[in-house]
């Protein structure tokens, strides 16, 4: 499953961060590392970005940065 | 000495810099870039030099204000870096730390918002931290004012101390790190890198350093070669192998050293205030009714203090000293120059510090308290649709404020279109330099509707923006887009002290304009309309100076109704600044003599003109800054003047149509 698909107040276990290049590397450096348990919070009124908590902070990611991110439901 | 603060955004920094230096910081940019530039002397160390550098995320910048903290410490090398971290959520600061450790340069770990860490009955082991990071590690609260003796005590005492080497233990990395810090460490030590930051930067592919190395043909074969054979052997790249691996170090670090704290009370009230503030359907309405609160009490209930009380006790004053100086037989000339020119020019803009004052002051408390944050959240939708992303709302909230600091903070979005795009389209977000004019205005003209007028002018200037930001994304080349990737911190409540000093910043730069930029201008206009071409003073105004000058382009602003040369004259004293405008027309109108010269037709139409034409002197030579660029610049500044009369023209044509 990707991370966009991942349902409200539910977490997953970021198995692999796809993309490349600075964005990519800005994911990682967030935090998002596979093994990293991440929670989706809400989604924003219109759909989109969703809010994200892992690693003891809350952050935004949109659909495309989102759909980089697999990982394996709890 | 001297120190620079780095950390994360969020983690209290400003706060910490505001304890550190008693809050009397000297702000100016950075060379080169228009990034603020906070420094200031540390309290109680006459000599010690503190710099507040940009909040990052890591050492390898995604946004120029990023590439201004990175390079300030490669290239001007601190004695001593203080290193804030938010003690309750260290992970992401830890990774900073060890980062920072690769410089070489003395670093000393705060550990910030201690006392919330502690309220929620967490902890952190410094003693054992500190050990396995090889640097000092302080907990204090820079909220409470706690352990800046102790912070301070250590960054002297860490300058002397050689750095123990810390414990980076890479495990399958390591061989190949140190392979590549021999491979690149002539390269670095040319280029002044630390060799170690610079291996790490080949392995995650930061090109930005890497070009900088100037690496010849067989080192970069030789690290290329030693890089694949890593990747073979660990299955994945190098940008997530020296990552993950850093936060395994982070994790270890967490779980022996740190008591996570059970949910603290501002963690479950962000919860809950985030359900209502950011998701469901009250996030849009609130968004709109704290806007609308905003514009109240800033322009309603604070315009009303400005025109009923504070302007009338002015206007007192200074009929005061003009019948002062009357009683002491003052030369006409003279006090023609203090009262006519320099009062009626000063006091004219003066009256709206209190409206001023609360604009600012309640957008630096949206900013304080993490609501902006939000805004970008909801608004990040529409947003996409213009082609921009929710983080130009805080710039463009901003630039109701003042124009240059917006163009400023547009400086931390990652994309460089749309960078340039939120620079051009922050003067459409009508400036509080522009208030006094609609305050004026409104209130001679439509009593009743004042509120409104005003609301109306801010609507067009945002409408304006919305319709020809799509335009403008779509003349620019299209980059990589990187999307919306913003953290949204905790709520917190405004630090009464942080709040002061932004505010008083802010009011104080206003105040030194007014009695600067205003004032010459002021004299100037004094002048020239005193004072004929051969420098004889004139009778009448219409034989002087100003009036030929002005004169010669009203003939332009005769279809959008305001063809008096004073207005003219007016519009241009607006380019230096904004509040001019209103110091002129009090100068050749005095504060009654706006009917003479506008009807509520016109006065509408000039409105619209004001709202929109060329950005001021400061905010062109910012936004050249920006673009990098004088035809831009000019092309700019004449699109805004060209868009500014279509408006006012088809205004007035309207409005006299329908009245």
């Amino acid at each position: 499953m990707t991370l966009d698909r991942l349902p409200n107040g539910s977490t997953g276990i970021i198995n692999s961060v796809g993309g490349h290049g600075s964005q990519r590397l800005r994911l990682l450096e967030l935090g998002l590392t596979p093994g990293t348990r991440v929670t989706a919070v809400r989604r924003a009124p219109f759909g989109e970005p969703m809010q994200l908590f892992a690693r003891g902070c809350c952050f935004t990611l949109r659909r495309a940065q989102a759909e980089q991110i697999k990982l394996e439901a709890v | 000495m001297r120190l620079a603060l780095v950390g994360n955004r969020n983690c209290g920094k400003s706060t910490l810099f505001n304890r550190l230096t008693g809050g009397n910081a000297r702000v100016g940019n950075f060379p080169g870039v228009t990034v603020e530039r906070k420094t200031g002397t540390v309290l109680g160390h006459e000599d010690w030099e503190i710099v507040d550098l940009p909040g990052v995320c890591s050492l390898h910048p995604s946004s120029p204000d990023e590439t201004v903290t990175r390079d300030f410490l490669l290239y001007e090398r601190p004695d001593v870096i203080i290193n804030a971290a938010d003690a309750t959520a260290l992970e992401r600061g830890l990774y900073l730390s060890l980062q920072l450790t690769q410089l070489g340069i003395p670093t000393v770990l705060a550990l910030n918002m201690s006392d919330e860490l502690r309220a929620g009955g967490g902890s952190v082991d410094e003693r054992s931290l500190s050990a396995a990071l090889g640097l000092p590690v302080v907990s204090v609260s820079a909220q409470l004012g706690h352990g800046l003796d102790e912070l301070l005590e250590q960054c002297a005492s860490v300058q002397q101390r050689s750095q123990s080497q810390p414990i980076q233990n890479f495990s399958a990395m390591e061989s190949c790190l140190h392979a590549l810090e021999d491979i690149v460490g002539p390269a670095a030590g040319r280029a002044g890198i630390p060799a170690s930051f610079a291996a790490s930067c080949l392995l995650v592919g930061d090109g930005d350093i890497v070009s900088r190395l100037e690496l010849g043909a067989g080192a970069s074969v030789r690290a290329g070669r030693l890089i694949a054979d890593m990747e073979r052997e660990l299955g994945h790249d190098g940008a997530e192998a020296l990552v993950t691996s850093r936060y395994a170090i982070v994790d270890r670090l967490c779980r022996d050293y740190v008591k996570h704290p059970d949910q603290s009370r501002t963690d479950r009230l962000t919860l809950s205030a985030d359900r209502l503030l950011a998701g469901g359907v009250t996030a849009t309405p609130i968004f709109v009714c704290v806007m609308l609160g905003i514009f109240y009490l800033s322009f309603g209930l604070a315009g009303g203090f400005s025109s009923h009380v504070f302007g009338p006790a002015l206007d007192a004053l200074f009929s005061r000293a003009d019948a002062a100086m009357l009683r002491l037989g003052v030369h006409p000339l003279v006090r023609s120059l203090v009262s006519d020119g320099i009062l009626a020019g000063i006091g004219s803009v003066l009256r709206f510090l209190p409206v001023i004052f609360a604009l600012l002051f309640m957008l630096s408390l949206l900013e304080q308290c993490g609501y902006l944050a939000r805004i970008a959240f909801i608004a990040d939708r529409p947003f996409s649709r213009l082609g921009l992303s929710g983080a130009c709302v805080v710039p463009l909230l901003l630039g109701f404020g003042c124009t240059v600091p917006a163009v400023t903070a547009a400086r931390t979005l990652p994309d460089a279109r749309e960078r340039l795009a939120a620079a051009t389209l922050t003067p459409f977000m009508s400036c509080s330099a522009k208030l006094p004019v609609y305050s004026l205005f409104a209130a001679a003209f439509f009593p009743r509707g004042h509120a409104a007028v005003i609301f109306a002018l801010y609507l067009l200037g945002i409408l304006s923006m919305v319709l020809l930001s799509p335009f403008l994304c779509r003349t620019q080349p299209k980059a990589e887009a990187l999307g919306l990737i913003m953290e949204l911190p905790r709520y917190r409540l405004p630090s009464p002290r942080d709040t002061l000093h932004l505010v008083r910043e802010k009011s104080t730069d206003f105040l030194r304009r007014t009695f600067t930029l205003i004032l010459l201008a002021s004299i100037a206009v004094w002048f020239m309309s005193s004072f004929d071409s051969k420098l004889r003073p004139v009778s009448t105004p219409e034989q002087s100076l100003l009036s030929g000058v002005g004169g010669f382009i009203s003939p332009l602003f005769a279809p959008l109704g305001f063809g008096d040369w004073r207005v003219c004259t007016a519009l241009i004293a607006g380019l230096l600044a904004k509040e001019a405008v209103v110091g002129t027309l009090g100068v050749l109108l005095g504060t009654s003599g706006l009917g003479t010269v506008f009807t509520p037709c016109s006065a509408l139409s000039f409105l619209v003109f004001v709202l929109l034409y060329t950005p001021c002197a400061a905010a062109l030579s910012c936004l050249h800054h920006e673009t990098g660029s004088a035809l831009k610049t000019a092309g700019i500044a004449l699109f805004h003047l060209v868009l500014a009369w279509l408006c006012a023209a088809v205004t007035y044509t309207f409005a006299v149509w329908f009245t």
